[in-house]
């Protein structure tokens, strides 16, 4: 392929990805007198005498970013030891876990949701109706997206051998999961959450079915009132996922030329970057109120 | 942590008291059965304090699985493994206090080839300084100590591996196993990686386990050798032994006398077609089978006739194949300049040296 046709094909793929950005940025700037532009809508956002009519979407934004965290660090917690367990003492039964956990992705959510929601019947009356509950159901719809990411990292290594060396030296098994597992899987770890955060900020069908209040229902019912506010909360959530994506490929590419800080302590920027700006209250307060 | 290890002496006076001594290791009937299949068959095996022992044999025959056994990677079936009297077939790999060279490579990717070194020392809470300094000389070793700051994509194979050495032998362990540490390198960095595994093993007087399936890197590098097949030690014995006094054919055929010629023992004498040779111990008459060297063998202007079917040009020397009267074919070694083209009649004359037999059914 020539040089100026990739160049074309790639201001092609640009624009079309780029115009419906730039229509909403250009949506969000008018002024609200009708003519010209200005900040004005933008200012609103954090005008203390508007806060009411946002309030739903401040929560939405709340659950989402709780949800996120939540649903991450049970996916991680769940598979990463499962899988290399079953790598390490099991590997016939790899292919049926793959199975396993790429099922979900053949089942469409109206189909999940219906099956959900006796299901949720019971989970609520049990753990009750936190928030942090639906990331039992947003954990299985990622499971597919979490496990390829650990996956492909996982056979690139020969973790086997590693394990084993680290055992032979003298390492115990909690101490060979933390200074030898954990941190050569680290580029798969910090992919499959961050792809988790980014699936359940924007998922919408769940949480809209079992009559949830997320980041995109709140999106929803805003938009009624203040299309503005919608679209300003929709730009936010695309720059948060799209600087998730770059850190990605920045972990990828600094593994693989060495240049990453070696302690093996600097776990996740992932997890900090997603928990420092969520007000984690939500949960536990609306689980106390029951 | 569950419980910190009691594990290597931690401090360098008790390191070098240690030293020296070296551990003793003895495998007894040793049994490894994987579902269905008997990997190792009974293994006995002592390995004297301070001695490098090879294990050799085809693929497949077991030598991993012998050696994971004693480095507790792999729970035997039955039998005791012995480690300075101790049976420690209980004892868990992080407590066995055994250092081991992998076969692939194994330097963890997100470590600097220093903290490797270091790694082992880390588990065993020395601290920092000390580590450091012990770590540069485990690297100084093995030749290393400028890339201490490297990681592991940036060596070549074989800096790899010295490096994995230098881990292994950082805190001085009891029994260094290596299993094919050389099997992934080129040829040349092989024989030099080789003898620098050897002259340490010596320096440090470490007892070794050394597997292989290559029966010089074997013959160059130990103490005594152990001929493993299908689950089982063969023969063990000194480099020497095994070559000139074979016990089975498979042993001679693996330690490289290739000629097998039919012949008859009476009287503690061997005789094959129109020679007769003194023979290694004290065989039962009757036929056998003579094992004779390709050096043992030269060319002559008189002796056993044979017609040259193919010569080898190896260097230093030529190797030429010869079919006697009777059909025998035999390999002949010779200076390149008695080589005598395809076809033509050649004499032969054996050395006078003792040669093994076997008894032939
Ligand atoms: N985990 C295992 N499960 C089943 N069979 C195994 C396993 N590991 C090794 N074996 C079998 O045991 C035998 C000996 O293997 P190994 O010790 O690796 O041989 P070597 O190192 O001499 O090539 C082989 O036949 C191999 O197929
Ligand atoms: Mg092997």
């Amino acid at each position: 392929m020539s040089v100026a046709l990739r160049r074309l094909l790639l201001a092609v793929v640009g624009l079309v990805f780029l115009l419906p950005i730039v229509a909403m940025v250009e949506f969000t700037l008018r002024s609200p007198s009708g003519s010209g532009y200005g900040l004005d809508h933008w200012a609103a956002i954090l005008d203390p005498e508007r806060e009411r009519s946002y309030r739903n979407l401040f929560e939405g934004v709340a659950n989402s970013l709780t949800l996120a965290v939540v649903t991450a660090a049970l996916v991680l917690v769940l598979l990463v030891p499962t899988m290399v367990l079953v790598s390490l003492r099991y590997p016939r039964l790899m292919r049926v876990l793959e199975f396993v956990c790429i099922v979900p992705i053949t089942v469409p959510a109206i189909v999940l949701v219906v099956g959900l929601a006796p299901v949720y019947g019971v989970v609520v009356r049990v753990a009750g109706g936190g928030t942090w509950t639906l990331a039992l159901a947003y954990g299985v719809t990622v499971l597919p997206f979490a496990f390829r990411a650990l996956q492909t990292d996982l056979s690139a290594s020969n973790l086997a051998t590693l394990t084993e060396a680290a055992r032979t030296l003298g390492a115990s098994w909690p101490r060979v999961m933390t200074t030898v597992i954990v941190p050569t899987l680290r580029r798969g770890i910090l992919a499959a959450a961050f792809i988790t955060v980014a699936v359940v900020l924007g998922e919408y069908t769940i949480a809209s079915l079992l009559n949830r209040v997320n980041l995109q229902t709140a999106l929803v019912q805003v938009s009624r009132s203040d299309p503005y506010a919608a679209v300003i909360f929709a730009l936010l959530a695309l720059l948060f996922a799209f600087t998730l994506l770059l850190l990605i490929g920045r972990v990828g590419t600094a593994r693989s030329r060495g240049v990453l800080p070696a302690s093996p302590g600097s776990v996740s920027p992932a997890s900090g970057a997603a928990a420092s700006p969520a007000p984690v209250a939500p949960a536990p307060t609306s689980k106390a109120v029951r | 942590m569950t419980s910190s290890p009691p594990l290597a002496p931690a401090s360098r006076a008790d390191a070098a008291a240690a030293r020296g001594a070296g551990a003793s290791v003895e495998l007894r009937s040793v049994v490894k059965q994987y579902s269905g299949h008997t990997a190792l068959n009974g293994v006995d095996l002592t390995l004297r304090p301070g001695e490098l022992v090879a294990v050799l044999g085809p693929s497949g025959c077991g030598k991993t699985t012998a050696l994971r056994a004693l480095a507790g990677l792999e729970r035997v079936t039955a039998g005791s493994i012995l480690v300075d009297g101790v049976d420690v077939v209980d004892v868990p790999t992080h407590r066995r206090d055994v250092g081991m060279v992998f076969q692939s490579y194994s330097l963890f990717p997100h470590l600097t080839v220093r903290q490797n070194v270091e790694f082992g020392l880390r588990m065993r809470s020395v601290d920092r300084r000390e580590r450091g300094a012990r770590a540069r000389e485990a690297l100084e070793l093995v030749g290393l100590a400028s890339l201490g700051e490297r990681y592991a994509h940036q060596l070549s194979g074989g800096q790899q591996q010295r490096v994995a050495l230098a881990r292994a032998l950082v805190t001085q362990p009891r029994v260094l196993l290596l299993d094919e540490p050389l099997s992934a390198l080129d040829a040349k960095v092989r024989v030099q990686l080789r003898d620098e595994i050897r002259r340490i093993q010596h320096e440090l007087s470490i007892t070794t386990m050394f597997v292989t399936h290559d029966q010089e890197e074997a013959l160059a590098i130990a103490d005594r050798v152990a001929v493993m097949r299908d689950g089982r030690i063969e023969q063990v014995g000194t480099p020497e032994s095994l070559y000139s006094a074979p016990e089975t054919g498979f042993v001679a055929q693996f330690v490289g006398v290739s000629n097998r010629i039919p012949g008859e023992a009476a009287g503690g004498r061997a005789r094959i077609a129109g020679a007769e040779l003194p023979v290694v111990g004290t065989p039962a008459d009757g036929p056998v089978w003579v094992l004779v060297r390709p050096e043992n063998i030269a060319l002559a202007d008189v002796g056993i006739p044979g017609v040259v079917e193919a010569v080898m040009f190896l260097g230093p020397v030529c190797r030429s194949t010869v079919r006697l009267a009777d059909g025998t074919v035999v390999e002949v070694q010779h200076r390149v300049e008695e080589r005598r083209p395809v076809v033509t009649t050649v004499h032969l004359r054996f050395a006078a040296e003792a040669v093994a037999v076997l008894p032939r059914d």
